[in-house]
């Protein structure tokens, strides 16, 4: 019964949210170009098609593996209603990812469960709150906040990507400890060594994974034997 | 108009702002619908409210990361662009990147009071353009790969499904992590520290206060907080 009403429910919050979701994600594709088409308008100064097309290739040359492998590689975290949220918003590995994953885990959501996708979703839409409001007072009044933090603060700054990546990193691991300790030391050393052997900057990440799940199968089959 | 003048006119922050009015938007429509279909799926009101707390909690700590980088922005585009891009898609090294490119193509810096006008204008254009590519790829595929997803659980064995995605995630993240422990092909020692710190403090935290769903809720931005200020206090 109680499994029939949340399938139910899920589909119709997957339906809505899709539709919505596209045109969220259509407006954002125009504001993006706004400011630009702003001050080109302002100063005269429009960039030529020929110059644009060159912005656009440096552009994918430099990122251009990442728009693929980033939407499909954080998509079973953040699901279809994150995603439309997540590749506008940003921040979606260090910042959208550990809130949604937070809001799960207090909430005893099993992994993969329709409750998960409801509460990845408020828990990304929570950190867009925070986010926009710190960004926006420090845009604001920044230049002057800033000098007024101690010392000792400004230092451990230095290091919020080790720690909250770390931190994930211990949570994600959960209930295959030592399974996640060996994928970590493989993404270590493919992170160190696959750029010397040739591998371009952009597709290490995508190496790494496929690594993780070779050693997940290998893992798999040996515990299963066990 | 000069380039100072623009950078930072009263209009910029105008037109700026569509871009965050459109993610905060965003945000309250899809967390209102998340809270009326957890309703009808029978999640207590206050189970969504405790994870949307815990999520806030979370985001405190690591939304450091953009500010900083949005005060150094600030210097060389000015305040509209920078606060801007730090709330969309494109990691601040990102857009550091790019912006570097596109003033480079015209033979302009980014170094503050070395910028021309025909620089920021290429470094605008050039953000937009590659920004795009995450707004376009990842936003309108979104429905496509939960077809995906639905598909191959449907399909495979369930739990080693599991195990991909579990797996799939920890290489994802693994390369995160390592990303930020590893500068030009070797290992940064106090950064490694502050990761094993944080590891370290999350699994205390996790395993040790189980029954206690206020430390739970704190869980990440305490780890995080532990790590930076024992990292901070030892280098």
């Amino acid at each position: 019964m109680q499994d029939n009403r949340e399938n139910v429910g899920i589909s119709e919050f997957r339906s809505k949210i899709k539709n919505l979701g596209i045109v969220f994600v259509t407006f954002a594709l125009i504001a993006n170009f706004i400011p630009a088409v702003y001050v080109s308008m302002v100063t005269g100064i429009f960039p030529s098609v020929g110059d644009l097309f060159k912005l656009w290739l440096a552009a994918a040359a430099a990122f251009g593996v990442g728009y693929f492998v980033q939407p499909i590689s954080f998509f079973p975290m953040v699901n279809m209603a994150g995603s439309f949220m997540v590749w506008i918003c940003g921040n979606v590995g260090e910042l959208r990812v550990p809130a949604a994953a937070m809001a799960q885990k207090v909430t005893n959501c099993e992994q993969g469960s329709p409750k998960a996708e409801i509460m990845a979703t408020i828990g990304i839409a929570a950190s867009v709150f925070v986010s926009v409001t710190m960004i926006t007072v420090f845009a604001i009044a920044g230049s002057q906040l800033m000098p007024l933090m101690p010392k000792a603060v400004l230092k451990g700054f230095g290091f919020i990507l080790p720690a909250v990546l770390g931190a994930v990193y211990a949570d994600l691991c959960g209930k295959n400890f030592v399974l996640g300790v060996i994928i970590l030391i493989s993404s270590i050393l493919g992170t160190v060594f696959f750029p010397k052997v040739g591998v371009p900057g952009g597709m290490v990440m995508l190496v790494n994974i496929l690594v993780a799940v070779c050693l997940a199968r290998v893992y798999f089959l040996t515990t299963k034997k066990a | 108009m000069e380039l100072k003048e623009i950078m930072n006119s009263p209009m910029l922050w105008a037109v700026s702002s569509i871009m965050i009015i459109t993610v905060v938007l965003q945000a309250l429509v899809f967390m209102r619908q998340a809270f009326k279909s957890a309703e009808k799926m029978g999640i207590p009101r206050e189970e969504c409210i405790t994870g949307m707390r815990s999520a806030m909690i979370t985001a405190i700590g690591p939304a450091f990361s953009p500010v900083i980088v949005l005060i150094a922005l600030m210097a060389v585009l000015g305040g509209p662009t920078a606060w801007m891009r730090m709330n969309d898609i494109g990691a601040a090294r990102t857009e550091l990147a790019m912006s570097t490119i596109a003033t480079g193509m015209v033979g302009s810096t980014l170094e503050a009071g070395k910028l021309t006008m025909l620089g920021f204008i290429f470094a605008l254009w050039g953000m937009a353009l590659n920004n795009s590519g995450w707004i376009v790829i990842g936003g309108y595929s979104a429905p496509q790969l939960g077809k995906a997803v639905g598909y191959m659980k449907e399909k495979f064995d369930q739990n080693w499904v599991k195990l991909v995605m579990a797996a799939a995630a920890l290489g994802l993240f693994g390369t995160l992590l390592s990303n930020a422990l590893i500068k030009s092909g070797n290992i940064v020692t106090k950064n490694l520290f502050a990761g094993i710190v944080a590891f370290v403090a999350m699994i205390i935290i996790s395993h040790f206060f189980k029954g206690n769903q206020r430390i739970q809720e704190f869980s990440l931005g305490l780890a995080m907080l532990i790590s930076m200020y024992v990292s901070a206090a030892f280098f």
